[in-house]
Order: C-alpha cells, then structure tokens, then sequence
C-alpha cells in the first residue's frame, strides 16, 4: 500500500499529472489523424525530454501511446480510416455499425471495452513487474548478452515476418551504434566528422527514419481526409452493453499476455483477439456485419498489449515495438537504465507510471466518449495542411538538442534514407532497436569473453543464459521457416 | 538465371553495401585484437561481416523466389524536399530561423497542389511563435532574424 501510495503522490505531486493529461490528449490526437502516429510523435518530443526528467517524460510519453490506442479506433469506427495499424480490425465492424446508424455504440464499446483493458493491464504491470526483480542478482554479462540476442531475434521476426530483413536491419543499427567513442578503449570510431564524435544522437535518427520518413511517404500518396457528415448516437442500449464486457475480458486477456512477449505488438493482439472472438464469443453476433464484440474485443486488446508492453520494457529493457523503442530511448536519454531491479531502483518511476495509467484510462473515457464529436472536427484539417508545419516544429527540436544546423541535416538525410527502407518494406524498429542495445551488447559480450577467456561456453554453463539463447535458437528456426515458407 | 523480386536484390544490395563499408573501413583503421582483449574495431568487423552475409542471402533469394516483387518509388518529390531541409539548414545562420523554416514550410507545401496560402500564414505565424517561446522561455541559442 505504501508503493501505491508513492505512486500516488509521484503523479500528483509537481503538476506530473498534467504531462499526463497533456499525453493523453496528443495522443487520442494523433491517433484520430491517420498519417501521423505516436511513433512520429514521440520521436518529435524525444527532446523535450531532455529538460523535463524522467518520471514526467515517461509518463506524457506513455500517455501518448495508449491515448493513441483509444484515438485510433475513432477514425476506424466513422470513417473506415485506422488512425492505427491497430485499428485495422476495429474498421471490420465498427465501420458496418456506423453505416447502421449505431455509430455511438460502436465508439461508447471502442472507448469502454479499452478502459477495462487498460485497468486489468496496469493491475498485471503491478503484479508481475516486481516478480522480475527477483531475477536481477542473477544477471551477469553472459545473461544480458543473450537477452539481447532473443530481443533482436523476436523483434526482427515479429515485426517484419521476414528473419533476414528483420536481422539486417538490427545489425545496420548496431553499426550506427557503434559510431561515436568505443568506451572500452576511448578510440573514436567512424565519425566521419566532428559531430559525430559523441555518436548519433538517438533524436535525430528517430526524427529522421521515422517522422520525416512517413511525412515523405505521405506527400507522395496524395490522399486528403473527408469530414463524417452522419449524426452520432452517443449511448448503448442496456442489451448491447451487457454484450461489450464478455469480449472486452477475452480481449484484456489476449493483448495482456500478447504485449507481455517483445514483438506481439498491440497490432498482433487486435487480430489475435478479434480471431478468437469470432470463434469462440457470441454465437449470435454477426462478425463482419456490425457486431459490437466485434469493435470490444480488438479495442480491448491493443489497449492491453501497449500497456503490458511496459513489463518487458522496463524490466528486461526489450521493447515490443517501434514505439516501445523510442520509449526505451527516453528513458536512458533521461539516465534511466531498465532492468529487472527496476522497480526497487526505481520505485517512483515505476509506481508513478502505474498509477499514471490508471488515472489516464479514466480520463481517456471522459475524454473519448462525450468529446467525440470534437474529435471529428480535427478531421477537418487534411494532411497536406499539416505536414508542412510537422515538418517546421521537427527542424526546432532537432535544432534544439545541440543548437546545430548539421543535425538538422543529418535528420534530413535519414528521413530519405527511412522512405527508402519503408519502400523496400523494411522495418526500421529492428534498427532502432540496435541502435540503443548495440552499444549494451558490445559491452557486455566484451565483459563475458573477458571472464570466459575468450571460450563461448560461458553461454552454455550459464543456466539463465542458456535458456535464453536456446529460447532465441528456437525463435529463429520458427523465424527461418516462416521466412522460408513465404519465400 | 533471372532477378524475380527486385525488392529482395534491393534490400541484398543495401545489406551487403552498408556491411562491406563498415567492415572495410573498420579492418583499415581500427586494432580488431583478440576475442579475450577485444580492440574497437572487432566488434563492428563481426556485425559488417554478417550483415554482408545476409546481403547476399537476400541477392540469392532474389533469383531462388517463386514470389514476384517489384519495387516502385517516387524520387523527384522525397529528393526535393530532402534537398530543402538541407539547403535551408544550411542557409539558416545566415537569414535566420525565422525565414530558413518559412521557406522550409512554403517549400514543402508547393509539393501539394491543394496547399493555400492563408494555411501557410496561419502555420507560419504559428510556428514564429513556437520559436520566440522556445528562444526566450527555454533559453535556446537560436538566431531568429539576419
């Protein structure tokens, strides 16, 4: 009681409540406007970080990301437009609903079924997260290595579907993390000039693979947004009330446990749980024709997996997606190092962010279900306004880290460089990945080949590390024949 | 012998460049040493060395696939604003924020037949704002006007 007590006092001491809020509200924002996700968005406020500290960044930033959840199946819900990857499952029957005319039942079981899952999500963060930490003692080099390795493997597999892209592309981030001065030796290496001595700032490349990349992208679509002109009913009936909780639990189940295993993003747990769904839930719900379970359970779902997407996050470092990335990247912007001791190194982080939650999920309902209305309007403003300014407030918050024109040009380049893997349907969150654990890899397998006399044994001698890389060996054979099999 | 899916040679080609630059310039210029004492350049050189692995793994793919891929992306567009940020950023000592992310803003929009000038102002003065405030409430060194 007295952690929570802690974390109360955490989120509502030093006005942090209002990054919360604030979060949440660019979040449903960003979420609601297809074309610029959290991804882009965290990426544009990463450093802002750098001055408000690491339990309010966490938390605005972490607000962001589940806010975006809820915004997304907006769009989805009236205009057949996932604001999301997420959403895509939502558009199936939420869009058939709005078409029926219950457009407002399809958004109150979107915004209820979310909140259930968001408060069963943060009471398994709670629950499960100090169980990690009995794991820290046992964690040398060897463990931390072969963490790695499984982080790098389940991320580039379940990201792409494609083991040698996904690989490639962590290796290609490994490289750039190894641009800067190695540590070990104070040799400065690959910095081809001056700016680079201290490394790539991890900013500049998320601003430029990702935001830019997608603004680039996004101009060469041509596509404009059209406004939703049909009358909104806000409310359920009693019969279809009772009808949104039975999936919502399913889906809080599925995206709860999806988000627990790095790379079952928030996307995985929508189809996984509306799969389910229609297999096992309501017999006589028509699936695909309108059915409110068919809006609950993967609305539920995702909301869960991106707030269970924490537990590995913060206690074994490995984030679940490109997102979770940029999170891992503020937090040790802000000197923050995740780990399974986490919530004893770190108590007021840890509980200020669990109870941050809590009260953005409720907030999130406020916000979302009554507003809704509003947050049709923003609808108004095509995305050929918008990208012109993104692009402006992205050139100010790179400039803003080291008062450097060149890293606004670096950005530039990397924003050219992401269009041009995002062509190629290369994901960039491998990359982004082993940008931030290259450098903990290489340190780390430094240290267990010292210890072990340069014999790789160590990683079969070792129980915890042993498992692990036998984990991350049957991951990769799964990985290779799937690769293989789609050719 | 003939390529079935472009997008597999492509992303081979990106692999095997990247991996063949950093291995290279990594063996040239930094100690590798042993793998007890490891020097700056062993690590990079293992990861250039298997990122070229799997470049050519993707070329092999690109003829071995049943599944046909062709790749198509605009140039003219992403080059051009690419070449804007750089130019501008370039440019931005010298005319000053200000004018630098005005021309930035006007540059980019032209790519939009559908962009009108009142969204210009109004974005602009926008963001005229967001850089005082950033200037004068966070401190930042910035040159608003040359």
């Amino acid at each position: 009681m007295e952690l929570v007590a802690l974390g109360f006092e955490t989120v509502f001491s030093n006005y942090t409540w209002l990054y919360c809020i604030f979060g949440i509200v660019l979040g449903t924002l960003v979420g609601v406007l297809p074309g610029l996700g959290p991804t882009a968005t965290i990426s544009m406020l990463l450093p802002v970080t750098y001055g408000l500290g690491p339990i309010p960044s966490i938390i605005m930033l972490a607000g962001i990301y589940y806010g975006s959840q809820y915004g997304g199946s907006t769009t989805a819900i009236l205009l057949n437009t996932p604001g999301e990857s997420s959403a895509v499952m939502t558009c199936i029957d939420g869009n058939k609903m709005t078409k029926n005319g219950k457009a407002g039942p399809a958004i109150f079981a979107a915004g209820f079924s979310s909140f259930i899952a968001g408060v069963f999500a943060t009471i398994l963060l709670v629950t499960l997260s100090p169980m990690l930490s009995v794991l820290a003692l046992k964690f040398g080099p060897a463990e931390y290595c072969a963490l790695i390795a499984l982080g790098f493997l389940s991320v580039g597999i379940l990201t792409t579907g494609d083991i040698f892209k996904g690989i490639g592309m962590c290796f290609i981030g490994v490289l750039i993390g190894t641009i800067g001065t190695d540590i070990q030796t104070g040799v400065i290496r690959f910095a081809f000039f001056d700016e680079l001595e201290d490394g790539i700032s991890f900013p500049i490349v998320a601003i430029g693979l990702f935001a830019f990349a997608e603004i680039i992208k996004n101009i060469t679509k041509d596509e404009a947004m059209q406004l939703y002109k049909g009358t909104i009913q806000l409310f359920p009936s009693k019969e279809e009330f009772k009808r949104i909780i039975p999936p919502s639990i399913r889906g809080s189940f599925i995206g709860s446990f999806l988000g627990l295993i790095p790379g079952g993003s928030s996307t995985i747990s929508s189809y996984a749980a509306y799969a389910v769904d229609k297999k096992y839930g309501n017999k006589d719900a028509e699936y695909g024709e309108g059915a409110i379970e068919g809006v609950a359970a993967p609305e539920s779902a995702n909301n869960a997996a991106s707030q269970t997407g924490f537990i590995p996050l913060l206690s074994l470092g490995i984030p679940e997606n490109a997102t979770m990335a940029l999170m891992l990247g503020a937090l040790l912007l802000t000197g923050i190092v995740p780990g399974p001791d986490i919530v004893s190194r770190e108590p007021e982080l840890f509980w200020g962010l669990a109870i941050s939650m809590l009260f953005g999920n409720l907030l999130l309902v406020i916000l979302n279900i009554p507003f809704i209305k509003i947050w049709v309007t923003v609808l108004r403003i095509p995305y050929n306004t918008l990208y012109p300014i993104i692009i402006a407030i992205c050139c100010i918050g790179i400039y803003s880290i080291n008062s450097n024109v060149n890293d606004v040009v670096i950005t530039a380049v990397l924003g050219l460089a992401g269009y041009i893997c995002l062509m190629l349907r290369l994901e960039v969150a491998p990359l982004m990945l082993g940008l931030i654990l290259g450098p903990m890899l290489e340190e780390y397998f430094r240290r267990a080949m010292m210890f072990s006399d340069g014999s790789l044994m160590i990683f079969v001698d070792r129980p915890i590390a042993f498992t692990l890389i036998l984990c991350a060996g049957v991951l990769g054979i799964y990985g290779l024949y799937n690769t293989l099999r789609n050719k | 012998m003939f390529i079935r899916n472009t997008e597999h040679l492509l992303t081979g080609f990106v692999f095997f460049i990247v991996g063949m630059f950093f291995g290279m310039y990594g063996l040239i210029f930094y100690e590798t040493g042993t793998v007890e004492e490891m020097g700056p350049g062993w690590f990079p050189f293992f990861i250039s060395v298997g990122l070229m692995v799997l470049g050519i793994v993707q070329a092999i793919r690109s003829i071995a696939t049943t599944k046909y891929g062709v790749v198509s992306f605009e140039i003219a567009r992403p080059i051009f604003i690419t070449a804007l940020i750089i130019g501008m950023s370039y440019a931005w000592p010298y005319i000053g924020a200000i004018t630098a992310l005005g021309l930035i803003m006007s540059g980019s929009g032209l790519l939009n037949p559908k962009y009108e000038l009142k969204w210009f102002l109004v974005s602009w003065l926008f963001i005229i704002i967001l850089i005082i405030a950033f200037k004068y409430g966070l401190g930042m060194s910035i040159v608003l006007w040359n």
